[in-house]
C-alpha cells in the first residue's frame, strides 16, 4: 500500500511540474530567456550616504526616525521579461516596514509599491507578475525601509530573473515556508498566500492529490497485480494533507517564536506597551490617569472602527462609550459637565484651541483639553 | 500560588462535566475514556459559567472561592460513585484496542504519529496563547468588555445599547457593540481572572485551549463509539484539529465560535450514535449540548432546531419523515410571510434576511472553501466523499440520514444567510463566512469520517458488507 501512494504521489507530482512549465510558464515575453539583472550593493551605495556597502551586501541605515532607501537597479527593463525577484535580507536590527517601489516609463510620476508582507527574508521569490502596476518599462527600482533612529536593513541579494520551472519551484517552496504575522484579518480567514505568491497552495496541492488519484487509477488499471484500495487513496489524501499541513505548522512556530520575542515573561501591561497597539495604549494609559474623578463617563470617538474600538476596549472597567455608527461626537444635549471625550485619530472632530471650544451639534461645547499627542487628545466637558 | 489556582480553575469544569458524564455512560467500550471526558469538560466550562450566572442571580459577588465550592461539591456525589464503579470494574482503558491481535505495524505507527502531531500543534497553539495578550477584533469590541467590567465590580453589571445607554446617562449601565450576547464567554474569562485575582488577558483565554483539547478528545470517541477503527478515528481527529482557522481560533482566543462548534458538534455526534443504538445517555447528550448551544452565541439558537428534522429521520419512516420536513418548510414559510419584518430573531432583525441573491457571496463562498487555506484540502474531501456516498446505496438514506438531515439542514442555512439576505458582505469580503464556517466544519468532519469508514467496510461501492469487528489494519 506505501509503494502503491508513493508511486501515485511521484506520479502526481511529475505531472504537475510538467503543467507548470507547459501550462503556467512563460510566453509573451518581448525577450525571451533575459539573462538575469543580478544586484551589485555598488548600485545601492553610490551617492548615497544612507547606505553602507560591505562586500556584495549593502546596509540601509536610518539615522533618524523615519524611511530611507536603496536602489535595486538603474537600468530599465522589460517588467514582462523578469517573473521572479529574489530578496535576501538581514533585518534583524529592525522591526519597520519594508517596501518595494518602482516606476514606469510610461508613467514617470507615478510612485508603486508593494509592502512586503513575508518575515521570511533571508530568501525570498517574489513573483513579479503578481504585483499590481508592475507593468510596461520599469525605470527605475528601489527598496524602502522605514523605522526608528538606528534602524539597520542589509540587502545580500535584490536579482531579477526570468520565467524558468527551476525558479518557479524555487518561488513555490519560498511561499510554502513564507512567514506571514498574525493580523486584525487572521480569525476571519487564512489565505496560505501573500499578494506575490505565485499559486494559492491549495490550489497546487488539490492538483497534485487529483494527478497523484489519477496516476493511482492509472496503475490499478495497468497492473493487474495492483488492486485498487480505497486506503490508499485515503494514504494519497493524508500525504497531500500532511504537506500543506506542514507549511501550516511551519508559520505557527515561526508565529510563536515572534511572540515569544515581543510577550514573553511580561505581565499583562508590559505586553500591551510593547505590542502592535503600543503608541494607542500608551495614550491610554495616560488617559485613564486623567479620568478618574468618580462617576465619570468617558467618550471615545474616531473616524478609525479599529482605533475607537481598541482605545475604548482600554479604558474599561470605567463607563466607556464608543459607537460603530453614529456622530463621532455625540449631540450637546447627551453630555454633561465633567464628561471626558477622547478624540482618537484620525478625526473628523474640530477643537478651536484658542476659544476652546469642540464643535458639536446642536451647539458648540466649551472644553477643556487635559492631553495632547500624536495619537489624539483628551478634553474635558465644561 | 498562580499555577496553582489556573490549574484549579482548569481542572474544575473538567472534573465538573466528566465525573457526572462518566456515571451516565456505561463501561465496556473503545473511546470511552476519551469521549467521556472530552464531552464532559465541553459540558463543564459551560456548567461553570451557569453555576456563576446563578451566583450572580442570588445576589452574591462572583468570587473564586465559592463558585470553586460549589462546583466541588455538586462533583463529589459523582466522584465518589465512579470511584466506587471503577473499582467494581477494573479492567484500564484503551486507547488502541489490545485485544485485537491483528493490529499492523503501520497502523500503529500512524496512529501514534497523528497523536505525536496532534500534541505538538496543542503545544504550539497553547504557548501563542500563554504569551499573547488579547487580539483580535471582537474579542475586544463585545466579549472582553463584559468580563473586563463583570471582573471588576464581582458582579453581573447589565449592558445596554448605545441608544438605552444615553438615554440613561449611563447611570448604573455599561454599553459596549453587543450587549444582548450571551454571558458564557466573558464568564470563562472572568472564571480564570477570579483564579488569580488580577486581570491577565493571556491566562484568560485558556480555556479555549481546553475547549479545542476536548473537541479532539470527543470526537475520537464518538468516532470510535460509532464504530471507526482507532486509526482512522485518530487520523480524521487530525483533519479535524490541524484545520488553520480552527487553529487561529485558538491562538487568537477570545471568539465563541470555536465552542460554538464544538458543542453543536457534540450534539450531532451524539444524536448520531443513539439514533444508531438507542441508548438514551446518548440521547441525553445530545439534548445536553443542543442546549448548551443557546448560552454560547446567538446563531446557538438556530443550529439545534436542525436536528429536529433529524430526530424525525430517526423515529418515522423516511416518507413520513420527508412529510414533515416539508410541512415545516411550509410552516416556516407562513411565518416568514406573516411576521413582521422589524422582529429580531436571535439577534438578527427580520430586516436583514430579506431574501435578495448576492452573487459576490457566492464567489467568496466558493474562494473561502476551496481557495483560501483556512480549512486545508477538506472542501475537496467534502465533493469527493458526498458524490461518492451517493453511489453507496443506503449511506445517506437510511445509515446515516438523521446525521445528513441535520447537516444539510445546516449547510442550506449557511447558504441562504450569505447567498439571499444582507449578510452576504460577510462572505464577499471574508469577515464572517469563516467564522461561521468553524460551527459546522467539526459537525461535517465526523460525517465525512463515518462515509469513508463506510466506504472502507464495504469494500467500494456497494451493498453493505454485513457487520464484522473493526479491524486496525492498514
Amino acid at each position: 500500500m506505501l509503494k502503491q501512494t508513493g508511486l501515485s504521489l511521484l506520479f502526481g507530482a511529475l505531472v504537475l511540474t510538467a503543467l507548470l512549465k507547459f501550462v503556467f510558464l512563460a510566453p509573451g515575453t518581448t525577450i525571451q530567456n533575459a539573462a538575469p539583472l543580478r544586484w551589485d550593493a555598488g548600485v545601492a551605495s553610490d551617492n548615497n550616504p544612507l547606505v553602507e556597502q560591505h562586500g556584495n551586501a549593502a546596509t540601509i541605515v536610518l539615522t533618524k526616525a523615519g524611511a530611507s532607501f536603496a536602489t535595486i537597479n538603474l537600468t530599465s527593463f522589460p517588467a514582462d521579461s523578469y517573473a521572479f525577484l529574489h530578496l535576501a535580507l538581514d533585518q534583524s536590527n529592525t522591526k519597520g516596514e519594508v517596501m518595494l517601489l518602482w516606476n514606469t516609463s510610461e508613467s514617470p510620476g507615478e510612485h508603486r509599491s508593494y509592502k512586503l508582507e513575508s518575515y521570511s527574508r533571508k530568501s525570498m521569490w517574489l513573483s513579479t507578475r503578481e504585483l499590481r502596476g508592475w507593468e510596461g518599462e520599469i525605470s527605475s527600482l528601489l527598496l524602502l525601509v522605514a523605522g526608528q533612529e538606528g534602524d539597520t536593513l542589509t540587502i545580500n541579494d535584490a536579482s531579477l530573473f526570468a520565467p524558468s520551472l527551476q525558479l518557479q519551484l524555487r518561488a513555490i517552496y519560498s511561499d510554502f515556508t513564507a512567514f506571514v504575522p498574525w493580523n486584525r484579518a487572521a480569525v476571519n480567514a487564512h489565505t496560505g498566500a501573500t499578494h506575490v505568491s505565485s499559486f494559492y497552495p491549495i490550489t497546487l496541492i488539490a492538483c497534485w492529490l487529483t494527478l497523484s488519484l489519477v496516476g493511482y487509477s492509472i496503475l490499478s488499471v495497468v497492473r493487474a497485480s495492483v488492486r485498487f484500495d480505497w486506503r490508499v487513496v485515503g494514504l494519497i489524501f493524508l500525504a497531500c494533507w500532511l504537506v500543506v499541513d506542514f507549511s501550516w505548522q511551519n508559520r505557527l512556530v515561526r508565529q510563536l517564536a515572534d511572540t515569544y520575542d515581543s510577550f514573553a515573561g511580561k505581565t499583562t501591561k508590559e505586553k500591551l506597551t510593547v505590542g502592535p497597539d503600543a503608541p494607542l495604549y500608551n495614550f491610554m494609559l495616560a488617559v485613564n490617569d486623567q479620568t478618574n474623578s468618580a462617576g465619570s463617563r468617558i467618550f471615545v470617538s474616531s473616524s478609525d472602527h479599529y482605533t475607537g474600538l481598541r482605545g475604548a476596549y482600554y479604558l474599561y472597567p470605567k463607563n466607556v462609550f464608543w459607537t460603530l455608527k453614529g456622530p463621532q461626537v455625540q449631540p450637546g444635549h447627551y453630555l454633561r459637565s465633567g464628561d471626558y471625550i477622547v478624540l482618537l485619530k484620525p478625526n473628523d472632530a474640530t477643537i478651536d484651541h484658542e476659544k476652546n471650544t469642540l464643535l458639536a451639534s446642536p451647539h458648540d461645547l466649551q472644553i477643556e483639553v487635559l492631553l495632547r499627542d500624536t495619537v489624539g487628545q483628551l478634553v474635558r466637558v465644561n | 500560588m498562580d499555577i496553582l489556582f489556573v490549574t484549579l480553575a482548569l481542572l474544575l469544569p473538567v472534573l465538573l462535566g466528566g465525573l457526572w458524564l462518566n456515571l451516565l455512560v456505561p463501561v465496556g467500550f473503545s473511546g470511552r475514556t476519551a469521549l467521556v471526558w472530552g464531552s464532559g469538560t465541553l459540558l463543564g466550562l459551560i456548567a461553570i459559567t451557569g453555576l456563576m450566572q446563578l451566583v450572580n442571580a442570588l445576589g452574591q459577588p462572583l468570587e473564586f472561592g465559592n463558585i470553586a465550592l460549589i462546583a466541588i461539591v455538586l462533583s463529589l456525589p459523582a466522584g465518589l460513585a465512579s470511584f466506587k464503579r471503577q473499582r467494581a470494574h477494573k479492567s484500564p482503558p484503551h486507547l488502541i484496542s489490545s485485544t485485537r491481535p491483528d493490529i499492523s505495524a503501520g497502523a500503529r505507527s500512524l496512529f501514534w504519529l497523528m497523536l505525536a502531531i496532534l500534541a505538538f500543534r496543542a503545544g504550539t497553539l497553547g504557548l501563542e496563547l500563554f504569551w499573547r495578550p488579547l487580539f483580535p477584533w471582537d474579542a475586544t469590541m463585545h466579549w472582553a468588555t463584559k468580563s473586563r467590567v463583570w471582573f471588576e465590580h464581582r458582579s453581573m453589571i447589565p449592558f445596554a445599547t448605545n441608544t438605552e445607554w444615553l438615554r440613561a446617562g449611563g447611570e448604573g449601565l455599561y454599553t459596549d457593540r453587543h450587549p444582548s450576547y450571551p454571558a458564557m464567554i466573558p464568564l470563562l474569562q472572568v472564571w480564570m481572572s477570579l483564579a488569580t485575582d488580577r486581570w491577565d488577558e493571556s491566562l484568560m483565554n485558556l480555556p479555549w485551549l481546553l475547549a479545542y483539547v476536548a473537541l479532539g478528545c470527543a470526537f475520537f470517541g464518538q468516532l470510535r463509539r460509532a464504530g471507526v477503527n482507532s486509526t482512522i478515528a485518530i487520523v480524521f481527529t487530525y483533519l479535524l484539529l490541524s484545520q488553520p482557522l480552527l487553529n487561529t481560533h485558538v491562538a487568537l482566543a477570545g471568539y465563541a465560535d470555536l465552542f460554538l462548534g464544538a458543542t453543536y458538534c457534540g450534539a450531532l455526534m451524539a444524536l448520531h450514535n443513539w439514533s444508531v443504538t438507542r441508548q438514551p445517555w446518548q440521547g441525553a447528550l445530545a439534548l445536553l449540548f443542543a442546549g448548551a448551544c443557546f448560552f454560547i452565541k446567538n446563531e446557538g439558537a438556530i443550529w439545534p432546531l436542525t436536528l429536529i428534522p433529524a430526530i424525525a429521520a430517526a423515529f418515522l419512516a423516511r416518507r413520513e419523515a420527508a412529510k414533515l420536513f416539508i410541512l415545516l418548510c411550509l410552516i416556516a414559510l407562513l411565518l416568514w410571510l406573516v411576521v413582521p419584518k422589524s422582529w429580531i430573531i436571535a439577534g438578527i432583525s427580520l430586516n436583514q434576511l430579506q431574501p435578495t441573491f448576492h452573487p459576490d457571496a457566492l464567489n467568496g463562498v466558493f474562494v473561502s472553501v476551496f481557495i483560501h487555506d483556512s480549512w486545508h484540502l477538506f472542501g475537496y474531501m467534502l465533493i469527493a466523499l458526498v458524490p461518492l456516498s451517493l453511489l453507496m446505496p443506503g449511506a445517506l438514506t437510511r445509515t446515516f440520514l438523521p446525521l445528513t438531515v441535520s447537516l444539510a439542514s445546516c449547510v442550506g442555512l449557511f447558504l441562504f444567510l450569505f447567498l439571499f439576505t444582507g449578510f452576504g458582505w460577510g462572505a464577499a469580503n471574508f469577515t464572517a463566512v469563516g467564522r461561521l464556517s468553524i460551527q459546522l466544519v467539526p459537525g461535517l468532519v465526523f460525517l465525512a469520517a463515518l462515509l469513508f469508514n463506510e466506504l472502507l467496510n464495504r469494500g467500494g461501492l456497494r451493498l453493505p458488507a454485513r457487520p464484522s469487528a473493526q479491524q486496525d489494519v492498514l
